[in-house]
């Protein structure tokens, strides 16, 4: 099944066509996905940890959206690439525990925007579970981008 | 090792490194900032 | 305008290029002192600014460097020892000017937040301003060495060193990149993280200067700015890795080089957005006017751009 994923006509254009268009641009719109995604969920986190601390807990809200783009964008453009390489990395160990590790990432920063959005109106305080929710967060999506760096070097 | 671990324990230790160094610069600032509001 | 692919045009560059920092470095710690003598805080902010602007300058002079030592790779009359001697003093050299400038940098932060750097910091940038501008001297002096016939043979000629910086060489540090399989990912993984932290710093520094997120002041954002530095530290340092490790990959690379434009420019930007009077005065709630918000767009696009150089750097140019 995954052979046959990749013998159809978009993973043969994305890996056999010299336009920039292809690869390289599916793989430039992964990375942008992954640093607006990253960064936007390592500012909440390190708010939650103390930094910045002039910052209204709840005027971050924007960041969350830039999270979901990103995350939305990466969704897609990961699909083409796992398409067009499917055999390799659906048998891949590393593959899964990158797909885990987004996993519960998202599951983290959704379990902070209801820990901020609790009670009525602005959040005042961090409590010490948002902190741990910080902490796991940061390092969920830290792990996720280092499997997702030996993709191109462990099978 | 393999390089999976190696990679991992080095990019921890860096996240670690980075992580104190902001936090010293922060509760340095943090206390000036308080000092000059007094 | 020079082409970027051509080692020939990228070493006049360094010709031209090289006398910022070396000079640079001198009138910078010129004005420190001054500073101190005349007891005007101004003239230190001033200095701190100079240091800052002149370690982003020494970025491409130290790349040009490469490229010209490529460019003169196997020509008669050019000892390669004496250009591997340069080049390693003054890889020393750009190293601590980074540090200087990141200093700088800092107490320009603080006169933002605090009204003045912290004695710590301004102990630091002269201390660390003194180390580079004896560094320079000394990298500039054997660059001399290279092709001024005239100077050989005198007293003030460099002979091979044995410094105790024997460890931190170009070649050296070439090794260990290549020989240890371990070192290439795990630098482009770091690589990776700490721009996404950078651009997370821009992004809510930025987002906020066009208008979104007006829940924050300005000031409270500009205390996340070191989280940003500390990024790009991380980036500095797996890209000189990248760059001694293997530079015929990054040297007649228009990409590498488009990048590293970018670099600067938003570089320049960041001093803009730690110094600037007008966001600094952004309060909760306010609409930013235009100024501001151009600010931020360049930041934010000259971001991406980098990114987008560094991403296609084995599909633009040559190929790996």
């Amino acid at each position: 099944m995954l052979a046959s994923l990749e013998g159809i006509a978009f993973s043969m254009w994305l890996l056999g066509s010299n336009s920039i268009w292809a690869y390289p641009t599916v793989l430039t719109l992964h990375t942008f996905g992954m640093m607006v995604l990253a960064g936007a969920a390592a500012m909440i986190d390190l708010r939650l940890l103390g930094f910045g601390r002039g910052i209204p807990l709840g005027s971050m809200n924007t960041l969350f959206s830039v999270i979901w783009g990103g995350l939305a964008l990466n969704a897609v453009t990961g699909t083409m690439l796992f398409v067009a390489d499917a055999t390799k990395r659906g048998t891949s160990v590393i593959f899964l525990v990158k797909m885990l590790l987004i996993a519960v990432g998202v599951v983290t920063i959704v379990m902070i925007r209801r820990d901020l959005n609790r009670g009525n109106g602005e959040p005042v305080a961090v409590s010490g579970t948002a902190k741990l929710l910080a902490i796991t967060s940061l390092l969920a999506w830290s792990a996720a981008i280092t499997a997702g760096r030996l993709l191109a070097y462990v099978a | 090792m393999p390089l999976p671990l190696i990679t991992g324990l080095i990019v921890l230790g860096v996240l670690i490194i980075v992580g104190a160094v902001a936090y010293l610069i922060d509760e340095s600032t943090e206390r000036h900032e308080r000092t000059r509001q007094q | 305008m020079p082409n970027l692919a051509n080692l020939a045009d990228l070493a006049h560059l360094h010709l031209l290029l090289n006398h910022f920092p070396t000079i640079g470095t001198i009138l910078g710690l010129g004005l420190l002192l001054l500073a101190f003598v005349r007891r005007n805080d101004h003239l230190t902010k001033v200095s701190f600014e100079v240091f800052f602007l002149i370690a982003l300058a020494t970025l491409p002079v130290y790349e040009s460097g490469v490229a010209a030592q490529e460019a003169l790779k196997g020509q008669s009359g050019v000892s390669e020892t004496a250009i591997a001697a340069h080049q390693d003093a003054a890889l020393l050299a750009f190293i601590l000017m980074a540090i200087t400038g990141t200093a700088a940098w800092l107490g320009l932060w603080q006169y933002r937040r605090i009204g003045r750097p912290t004695t710590a910091t301004v102990s630091a940038v002269l201390v660390l301003s003194v180390i580079t501008v004896a560094l320079m001297a000394r990298a500039a002096n054997m660059g001399g060495d290279i092709r001024h016939p005239e100077i050989l043979g005198g007293q003030y000629s460099s002979g091979t060193e044995t410094a105790a910086t024997a460890w931190l060489t170009s070649a050296s540090i070439k090794t260990f990149v290549l020989e240890h399989p371990w070192v290439w990912p795990t630098c482009e993984t770091l690589h990776f993280l700490g721009m996404s932290l950078m651009f997370g710093v821009l992004m809510i520094v930025n987002l906020r200067l066009l208008g979104w997120m007006k829940g924050m002041s300005f000031a409270a954002v500009h205390r996340l700015l070191p989280l940003g530095i500390l990024g790009f530290g991380i980036n500095f340092v797996t890209g000189l890795l990248f760059f001694i490790g293997a530079p015929e990959q990054y040297t007649q690379n228009v990409a590498f080089h488009w990048k590293m434009i970018l670099l600067e420019l938003a570089g320049l930007n960041f001093l803009v957005l730690t110094v600037f009077d007008g966001a600094w005065m952004l309060p909760a709630g306010a609409e930013p006017p235009l100024s501001d918000k151009l600010l931020a767009a360049s930041a934010l696009v000259l971001s991406v751009g980098v990114m987008y150089f560094g991403r296609m750097l084995p599909f633009i140019g040559n190929a790996f």
